[in-house]
């Protein structure tokens, strides 16, 4: 009798240890209804040198392309669809009017490019048609540090949270935080601060039309939905790797995981975001040979997959047509990065 | 009896081996990171921010590939 308790609690103690393991990520995969391989057609230009080319934008017959790491100008302009180079702008440097950093680029409805430097942590619109400076924002502190930047409305703009304690920020015209809103969807016990911001720091992107803001993880592989007109939390989509793994170190967030999204786009019909999908420990051993991201993920506006496209090419951003189906995009590791898809 | 004993407690110790995290995240392997010219992040003995990349450094103005303990 004593044998048969001891085996029954022996039992009893193997069964808890097999249920107390590390929680998986037991969120469904994202299921994509409909996989295609896309060929690129490059986009030949001269007179544009670019280090890391990071972001794109088109209105009309004119494209901007930011250089992440620009070693004169971090903004280039061309004709498109021609192709031919026009200008460029923002010059990097540390003298006045010269600019030390360049996260994002945006073309407001009246036509100005916007961009925000965040080590000056400030905002600079810039005159249609000559691209001369036609104001600046000087940005609050309480920012500490901002990464990325959209339109709001015309006297506001969105601006990831720092601090850790919300999400996003909105922003005056003054450079002042008017709002503070929602919170980082961790499911783990992190505590809300800069590290998790950092380890979650999220690229955006806002649609008035449909107030749909849509913020996609560098690290991880998540992307959240959120309503702004009705201030809410629609829908967190988690891939297979789930929320951006990170440790602490110092009071900073060093990433670990996988590198996840690089960019992201809400249009009218469906949600665009480009995904990497580089795992760190792949990153060290050197077995990563291209920077950038060769899978474009579209949902619909309530964030359901509704197709993955394969690229050919490591991409680090892109811009869609959604009348003409064009999907324009960076290839940083190419001579001539300027690349376009036809979106079946 | 010894004999359960003795099974039960190797499982617990091949569950447990095969349960942790194997993840050596944070340190350099394979003596790649030992080879790499860092870039500069200053004196800052806290991290090392390399090559470069999209990842904000956070005690430095640079975008860079990976940040390592």
């Amino acid at each position: 009798m004593l044998n048969n308790t001891v085996n029954t609690y022996l039992l009893i103690f193997l069964l808890v240890l097999f249920s107390c393991q590390e929680e998986n990520n037991t969120d469904k995969m994202i299921e994509f209804p409909k996989v295609v391989a896309l060929v690129a057609t490059e986009l030949r230009t001269e007179g544009v040198y670019m280090r890391y080319p990071f972001r794109i934008r088109i209105m009309d017959s004119c494209l901007y392309a930011m250089d992440l790491h620009a070693s004169e100008y971090f903004c280039h302009r061309l004709d498109y669809p021609s192709m031919k180079y026009q200008r460029s702008l923002m010059r990097f440097g540390r003298a006045p009017g010269e600019y030390s950093d360049a996260e994002n680029i945006r073309i407001d409805r009246h036509r100005r490019l916007w961009t925000l430097d965040a080590n000056k942590r400030q905002l600079m619109a810039f005159t249609p048609g000559t691209d001369t400076l036609l104001c600046e924002i000087k940005l609050s502190e309480e920012l500490i540090r901002p990464l990325d930047f959209d339109f709001y409305d015309d006297s506001t703009f969105i601006i990831p949270d720092y601090s850790g304690q919300h999400r996003i920020c909105l922003v005056n015209r003054e450079g002042e935080i008017v709002k503070r809103l929602f919170s980082v969807p961790t499911r783990k016990s992190h505590k809300a601060d800069i590290p998790l911001a950092q380890a979650w720091r999220g690229f955006i992107d806002y649609n008035p039309t449909n107030h749909l803001l849509a913020i996609a993880t560098q690290l991880g592989e998540v992307i959240e939905l959120y309503n702004l007109k009705e201030n809410k939390l629609l829908k967190v989509i988690y891939g297979k790797s789930g929320e951006p793994v990170y440790n602490t170190k110092e009071g900073y967030a060093i990433p670990d995981g996988i590198m996840g999204y690089s960019d992201v786009s809400v249009g009218r019909k469906h949600i665009y975001a480009l995904f990497w999908g580089h795992t760190f420990k792949d990153m060290k051993k050197g077995l990563i040979k291209k920077e950038g991201g060769r899978i474009l993920r579209v949902f619909d506006l309530k964030g359901n997959p509704v197709c993955q496209y394969l690229l050919d090419r490591h991409v680090t951003c892109f811009t869609v047509n959604e009348q003409t189906h064009i999907f324009t995009a960076l290839d940083v590791n190419s001579n001539q990065p300027i690349v376009e898809y036809k979106l079946e | 009896m010894k004999k359960i004993f003795l099974t039960c407690i190797s499982l617990v110790i091949l569950t447990t081996t095969f349960s942790t995290d194997l993840n050596s995240a944070g340190r350099p392997t394979g003596g790649v990171i030992d080879n790499i010219e860092a870039l500069s992040n200053g004196e800052n003995p806290v991290h090392l921010c390399l090559y470069i990349g999209s990842l904000d450094c956070p005690t430095s103005s640079i975008k860079v590939m990976y940040i390592v303990e």
